[in-house]
């Protein structure tokens, strides 16, 4: 329990003979509070209940009930010794009892009967130090909390500018920046589908499916290079100009891999691949590769799906909307690209349950 | 001299020690010499001893020793601890008992005057 208001402004003194309890108490209780204890069992209660405000405890060896060293590791058990300096103040002087005392955690052994000025400069100076460890912690804290904030905003701020400039090349052709977050959506369901019914390769993280979306993103990020007058051309295209659009995937290719980042980024890969990919049919009638069934990288597959989903569902310039069940049955039909009949399952369950 | 000193010098307790242990208050030195007389441990040690019980003697004796040595009762520590010792190789040590015995009835006795 962190509390960095609440002062350490307590001594807890345990032993069962009361003089030594009032000869360290009249020492320390000048000028801290002091708490008594007659054996281990109320010492650990005294600690539980007022562990943040103990900065020492003086601790005797021999007491009934629970004695010193059972406190000890006790206290050792609960993870407290490494908040609260413990001292054993005790008239043995057998070199055995000392090493165990160290053994258990105890910061220091005193002898008794106590010099009051040195068993003071002794406390407090590992009372310090134990005091200045906490404030580290507690910085330390707060730090890697400010730190994890910052690499939130880093990775929204990413995805905001990727969403951008996706949108800007989009926009070019008359989709709307709706559009891409519906990509994104969509994408990320799928996968998730997908990952849900067991399909080879899908068993990713929500982190790694979040990528994959975000790379979704720019799946049509080569239209950029692809001439007005062809991209939004409002009649139908010659061979030619069709094959020019076509060449928008393996463009698109050739910017990410221009990117610096590229290499070292996962989710460059993934766009790639979505890039280059997303025109490729399942029976391999597609572009620009002609790839085939499973040799189309599964995250490529689920973006052509939603792609085709939200063109169908949406009013275009060209189109206007349809139904859900008509764009379904035109799906399922091979009417509009055919598709992977696992990816079809997952997408009729989807369908069924109302997630798209 | 006070007449606190006076009856620690009786006693054989070392005034300046013991004042020293207590913040140089001479109300609280008498105050824990009084206490001193409630404490338990010389008629535990008793009781051990007639008993023969030597587990029993040194724990007793260790606590009385300690107690005693915050008061700055030189002799009577010393005989406890005499006992403490012989009791921890298995024996009972008839000449430090006896001589607890006598430092902790003068101690008394004195305290009393008190």
């Amino acid at each position: 329990m962190e509390s960095g208001a609440l002062q350490r402004d307590t001594v807890l003194i345990v032993d069962d003979v009361e003089i030594n309890r009032a000869i360290l108490s009249a020492i320390f209780g000048q000028e801290d509070r002091i708490l008594e204890a007659e054996n281990g069992q109320q010492a650990l209660e005294a600690v539980i209940r007022e562990a943040d405000r103990i900065k020492a405890i003086l601790l005797d060896v021999i007491m009934p009930v629970m004695d010193g060293f059972q406190f000890l590791e006790k206290m050792g058990k609960l993870g407290y010794l490494a908040r609260i300096p413990v001292f054993i103040v005790t008239a043995e002087d057998s070199g055995e009892s000392i090493r165990k005392s160290y053994e258990l955690g105890a910061m220091d052994v005193i002898r008794k009967p106590v010099t009051p000025y040195f068993v003071q400069q002794r406390i407090n100076n590992v009372v310090e130090l134990f005091h200045a460890r906490e404030q580290l912690r507690h910085t330390v804290s707060r730090q890697d909390r400010q730190l994890m904030a910052q690499a939130k905003e880093i990775e929204s701020l990413n995805r905001s500018i990727i969403e951008t400039l996706a949108t800007a090349i989009e926009f070019r052709s008359g989709e709307s920046g709706e559009h891409v977050r519906r990509i994104r959506h969509l994408t990320e369901l799928m996968m998730k589908q997908l990952r849900l019914r067991a399909y080879e390769g899908c068993a990713f993280s929500d982190e790694e499916i979040g990528r994959i979306a975000d790379a979704s993103i720019l799946h049509d990020v080569g239209k950029i290079a692809i001439p007005d007058s062809i991209l939004n051309k409002p009649g139908k295209l010659t061979p030619d100009e069709y094959e020019v659009i076509k060449t928008h995937t393996t463009k698109g290719c050739e910017m990410l891999e221009q990117i610096p980042r590229y290499h070292n980024n996962e989710l460059y890969r993934y766009a790639y691949d979505i890039c280059r990919h997303h025109h490729e049919r399942w029976d391999g009638s597609g572009y620009p590769d002609g790839l085939a069934g499973g040799a189309i990288p599964i995250w490529a597959q689920v973006v052509a799906l939603a792609d085709v989903w939200d063109a169908l569902t949406n009013e275009r310039v060209y189109k206007a909307r349809f139904s859900r069940e008509k764009a379904r049955e035109m799906i399922l039909d091979g009417a509009c690209g055919a598709f992977n009949p696992e990816l079809l399952k997952a997408f009729c369950q989807m369908y069924d349950d109302n997630i798209i | 001299m006070s007449f606190l000193e006076e009856i620690c010098l009786q006693a054989d307790i070392d005034y300046k020690e013991c004042m020293m242990r207590l913040g140089n208050n001479e109300m609280l030195v008498k105050r824990f010499l009084k206490k001193f007389l409630e404490d338990r441990s010389y008629e535990e040690l008793e009781k051990a001893w007639q008993a023969q019980d030597v587990d029993g003697v040194v724990r007793h004796a260790h606590t009385l020793k300690g107690v005693s040595a915050n008061l700055g009762m030189k002799k009577l520590t010393a005989a406890c601890d005499g006992l403490v010792k012989a009791g921890r190789q298995g024996g009972l040590d008839k000449n430090c008992y006896q001589e607890v015995g006598v430092q902790y009835r003068k101690i008394c006795d004195s305290v009393a005057e008190l």
